[in-house]
């Protein structure tokens, strides 16, 4: 698989702020990758350093083993798709869909069979002939899409192109974008600061924050191996508890503590080099929670709060100052007031460095 | 690449300063004048800054008396011009205050409440739409029957309904902008209407009354038509009397012209520096979700 | 406490729309957007007035009565935060309004700037805030006088996904302190889950169904409901009503169910009709052919991992259809599958209506799973 592109050494500076900072990334042809972080971590500038629309302050943007720093952003061939999509309202999905090409001069053919194909895939051939006025979101999202991927260009960025939609459609959507991407071997980047999105339809993930990547991975190395709190944090819905902890060694075995809640590692689980601070980090969908609260093995909490979402309940757990949430099915149908019993399995707790904000198991 | 920005950026600047030069010189050429002695008024070439500078203008509009036996100027004005700039003052200044308030209050309901009708603001518009001297006729016909000839009411009257559109498209904007839902919050949590226009509403607009006082002081103040046809010379404004500064000997007196015209700029010059930091827009911001 | 009806006349934002609200309760009005929820609630705040009906505060008619006298809150959707005055005095207003005595309104306010952490915005204007922050004092100016009934307008809109979800949960846990009568309006149907006593499902100015969060998701009234309800959203796969020695069958050409007991006495009375089964996400198994089975209509189409659980979707002959999967699923798109329906689980309509079949008692309850492995 040939490495589409490059980036080495990024950084963007704003005056006296450091938008991107050191950013070294390189995305094979096909991949689906994603930059994901809060508004303001720099995903958007990268996105926009990529399209040539921002000059780096140093450092090198390649594609295809090429380097295009100089390449005005025109002539790079590199497709874009933005939160606000500007259809030519006035012409036909058709027009829409064929204008780049028309541009660029294709004979009539040509452009019947692309835009036929690109229009199949999107599901769009039975609009093809309807003014773009008379299309719901949905559809001009997807000619949005459609009139840059008629283009085949070599690399597409889209940035947050799901955001300004109705939930129902953006669900929909962002199973069709993945499947067509994975048809036609599209190599993306795609922007975006909504972990959901990230997760369900990258091949990598590249977590951003203050300008930097924290952690570039598959999704699921991404929500079960992360590698600080920030992206533990980040990552997963309701989100993961951590809790100040504290760490003694009991006969060949570390326990990390806090409050009641204690979990054993094995001697070899454990860093010996483990000093100072620590947090123990833990997924709410990882938490066993049972009925009886008696079991020598399970910490005794009351349920403090339910959020029953349908097909999961979420239950806020609680006792003295230890404070969590966990994820149930509906059938168990907790009470609030009630006592439960409470263990994670020790195979899925993370510990995280207090001071430095890094896993360090 | 470097130098050329700073071409580019001198250029502008030249750009600039030409425009400011073309701006600012009548107010150069006025200030200027008014300190001429007649000899330096309109010669030629012309004198750009009087080379014997006095202060005589200022006292033939002043005190005309203390002139009488230097007769370097012939002046016709034997009356003083405190009495139009007291004029001008009171009349401005009351229209301003009524074409403000009316304007507040119906531009407060064209903006909520669509009174009038949705094609009401552009009706009221109309007003502005032919000239002046096309109604000033009229309306000395309707004047000399109400006995409103020459009367501080009869020109603070003509002043307000002509201002009042202006008032109206520029308070209406200002409403416009800020939210109904911050005035419904000051309702549902215990105030009536009128009190949430005045608690919430008012002190968000009150820049922007003050920005449109300011707007239409200045047309008031150097109003000149219907302070020459509605008074009859019975009452005399800051316009009129400039104009009553010419002698068949002379004819046009520029110096006292120059003078009056300088003299009746600063106190506008000097409100508006006044209220300058009510000038500034955005007081809205915070309070809504965007 | 309440029992209302309105109507609107020229655009009919509101058709007919009745609900009661009980004293303390969180109810939840939610729906798409133009749906009424939010001229639904002016018209309790007053800031409306209906065309029809008549809204009840406490038994008493309110129609009559200003804004200003009905004792309610309203957080609005922008908020409206009063720009000129600091947190305090906008948190203070209600109260200065209700003649609440000096120090009266400095200890209530203080009180309520605790309960929300926001004693550090007190003294600052509100421009100075952030989108949170914003939040959380106009929630104080709705908390602060001792109004009947709180009207919040999607208080939650336009935040972050994590700052929501922990304010949602401190919204439910003010709520069962304070014990207040809460209306509140919001189109996230997980909001409306997560927090409600009981939910009022509105579209297009019409009721839809009203209940708790439990019989909204397990008996949804209608195809809109059970469609706007969950997410994934609920998957209905077109299949036939068929009779034999065996008992009532659903069937197409790549699934046969049972007819479950509780809806068995219905199917009987549609022989042959064709009908919708609607099933949700998690209800639903999706098992990899093995190699040599022979190969069916049933691919993957695509796999989204979401972390703790995965979709799957799954095309068939009659569309795609999603199903939650546990994390573990292997799987890749166009790989052979089979699907399996929990038939004790699903609803079932005849094609064409919009109302479900109706369903005996003994519809199963969700599936016990463990929860973590």
């Amino acid at each position: 698989m040939a490495t589409k592109l490059v980036l080495r050494g990024i950084r963007k500076e704003f005056g006296s702020t450091v938008a991107v900072d050191d950013l070294t990334l390189s995305v094979e042809e096909g991949e689906f990758l994603s930059l994901l972080g809060p508004s303001g971590c720099g995903k958007s500038t990268t996105l926009a350093i990529i399209a040539g629309f921002e000059a780096p302050t140093r450092g090198d943007v390649i594609v295809d083993g090429r380097r295009i720093n100089d390449v005005p952003a025109q002539e790079r061939g590199i497709g874009l798709v933005f939160q606000d999509y500007a259809i030519f309202t006035r012409m036909s999905v058709f027009e829409n869909l064929s204008f780049g090409l028309r541009v660029r001069g294709l004979g009539r053919v040509a452009i019947e069979e692309r835009v036929g194909r690109v229009a199949s895939l999107l599901h769009l051939t039975e609009a093809l002939q309807r003014p773009s006025v008379s299309l719901n979101m949905s559809e001009l999202q997807r000619v949005a899409l459609g009139r840059v991927l008629v283009l085949e260009p070599p690399l597409l960025l889209l940035d947050e192109p799901l955001s300004n939609l109705d939930a129902a459609i953006r669900l929909t959507l962002r199973t069709e974008l993945r499947r067509l991407q994975q048809e036609l071997r599209q190599t993306v980047v795609y922007v975006t600061h909504d972990q959901i999105e990230a997760m369900s339809m990258s091949d990598r993930i590249a977590v951003m924050d203050a300008g930097r990547i924290l952690q570039i991975g598959s999704p699921m190395e991404i929500f079960d191996c992360p590698q600080s709190r920030f992206v533990a944090t980040f990552i997963g819905d309701p989100p993961i508890n951590i809790l100040p902890a504290s760490l003694t060694t009991v006969g060949g075995h570390v326990v990390v503590r806090h409050g009641g809640l204690a979990v054993a590692f094995n001697g070899a689980q454990a860093q010996a080099a483990l000093t100072g601070q620590v947090e123990m980090a833990f997924r709410p969908t990882d938490v066993v929670v049972r009925r009886d609260s008696s079991s020598r093995a399970a910490f005794e909490m009351v349920v403090d709060l339910v959020e029953p979402l349908g097909s999961e309940t979420v239950v806020h757990l609680r006792a003295m100052d230890t404070a969590i949430r966990a994820v149930v099915p509906p059938a168990f149908a907790p009470r609030v007031g009630e006592r439960v019993g409470v263990s994670i399995p020790a195979e899925r707790v993370h510990l995280i460095d207090a001071a430095s904000g890094i896993v360090v198991r | 690449m470097y130098q050329s920005s700073t071409l580019l950026r001198m250029l502008k600047w030249l750009a600039v300063i030409a425009a400011m030069c073309f701006a600012l010189f009548p107010i150069f050429w006025m200030v200027s004048t008014s300190f001429k002695p007649i000899q330096e008024w309109s010669t030629y070439p012309p004198v750009w800054i009087p080379r014997q500078p006095t202060l005589e203008n200022y006292l033939a509009l002043l005190n005309p008396a203390a002139l009488a036996g230097s007769h370097s100027i012939d002046y016709k004005v034997a009356e003083t011009a405190w009495r139009p700039l007291l004029n001008s003052l009171i009349i401005s200044t009351s229209a301003t205050f009524f074409s403000v308030c009316f304007g507040t209050l119906a531009a407060y309901g064209v903006s909520r409440y669509k009174s009038g009708g949705e094609s009401y603001p552009m009706f009221v518009l109309t007003v502005r739409m032919f000239p002046p001297i096309a109604v000033a006729v009229p309306m000395l016909v309707m004047y000399s029957f109400l006995h409103l000839t020459g009367t501080y009411v009869g020109l603070v009257l003509a002043y307000t309904a002509f201002t009042l559109p202006l008032s109206i498209w520029m308070i209406r904007s200002f409403i416009d902008e800020i939210p109904r839902e911050i005035e419904e919050a000051a309702v549902v949590y215990g105030l009536s209407s009128i009190r949430a226009f005045w608690r919430v509403t008012f002190p968000l607009i009150r820049g922007a009354l003050v920005a449109t006082a300011l707007f239409i002081y200045i047309l008031n103040w150097s109003e000149f038509l219907f302070a020459l046809s509605l008074t009859n010379g019975a009452l005399t404004t800051v316009t009129v009397q400039v104009s009553n500064y010419f002698s068949a000997s002379s004819g046009q007196l520029y110096g006292p012209q120059a003078a009056l015209g300088t003299l009746s700029t600063i106190p506008v010059i000097f409100f508006g520096y006044l209220i300058q930091r009510h000038l500034v827009r955005g007081l809205t911001f915070g309070a809504i979700k965007r | 406490m309440e029992g209302l009806t309105k109507r609107f006349g020229r655009t009919v934002a509101i058709a007919d729309v009745s609900f009661q609200v009980g004293d303390g309760e969180l109810f939840t009005v939610v729906g798409p957007t133009n749906a009424g929820k939010t001229t639904t609630l002016r018209t309790i705040a007053g800031l409306e007035t209906p065309d029809g009906g008549t809204v009840f505060i406490n038994d008493r008619p309110m129609n009559a009565v200003h804004s200003s006298r009905r004792k309610v809150s309203l957080m609005f959707q922008n908020l409206a935060l009063f720009p000129h005055l600091s947190g305090f005095e906008n948190i203070a207003f209600p109260l200065r309004n209700a003649r609440m005595r000096r120090e009266e309104i400095q200890r209530r306010v203080e009180e309520i700037a605790d309960l929300l952490r926001i004693g550090h915005l007190l003294d600052r204007l509100p421009r100075t805030y952030s989108g949170g922050e914003q939040q959380r004092v106009a929630l104080a100016r709705a908390l602060a006088p001792t109004s009947e009934v709180l009207l919040l307008d999607e208080p939650l809109s336009n935040l972050d996904a994590h700052i929501r979800t922990s304010l949602r949960a401190e919204l439910k846990r003010l709520h069962r302190e304070f014990g207040r009568t809460i209306v509140y309006v919001t189109h996230d149907q997980v909001e409306a889950m997560s927090l409600s006593d009981r939910i009022a499902v509105l579209r297009e100015g019409r009721m839809q169904q009203i209940g708790t969060p439990e019989e909204i998701y397990e008996r949804p009234a209608n195809r809109f409901v059970a469609t706007f309800i969950g997410s994934p959203p609920i998957n209905f796969v077109p299949a036939a009503v068929v009779e034999d020695a065996g008992g009532v069958w659903l069937t197409n050409a790549w699934l046969k169910l049972r007819a479950p007991a509780h809806l068995a006495p219905a199917l009987r009375q549609h022989p042959r009709d064709s009908v919708l089964v609607a099933v949700r996400p998690e209800d639903i198994t999706v098992t990899p052919l093995a190699t040599g089975d022979r190969v069916g209509d049933l691919t993957v189409y695509a796999v989204e991992p979401l972390g703790a659980k995965t979709i799957v979707d799954v095309k068939t002959p009659d569309g795609n259809i999603k199903a939650i999967v546990r994390r573990s699923w292997e799987g890749r798109p166009n790989m052979p599958v089979t699907v399996g329906v929990d038939e004790r689980r699903i609803h079932v309509l005849r094609e064409g209506d919009e109302e479900f079949l109706p369903s005996g008692p003994d519809r199963a309850a969700p599936v016990q799973t463990t929860s973590a492995g």
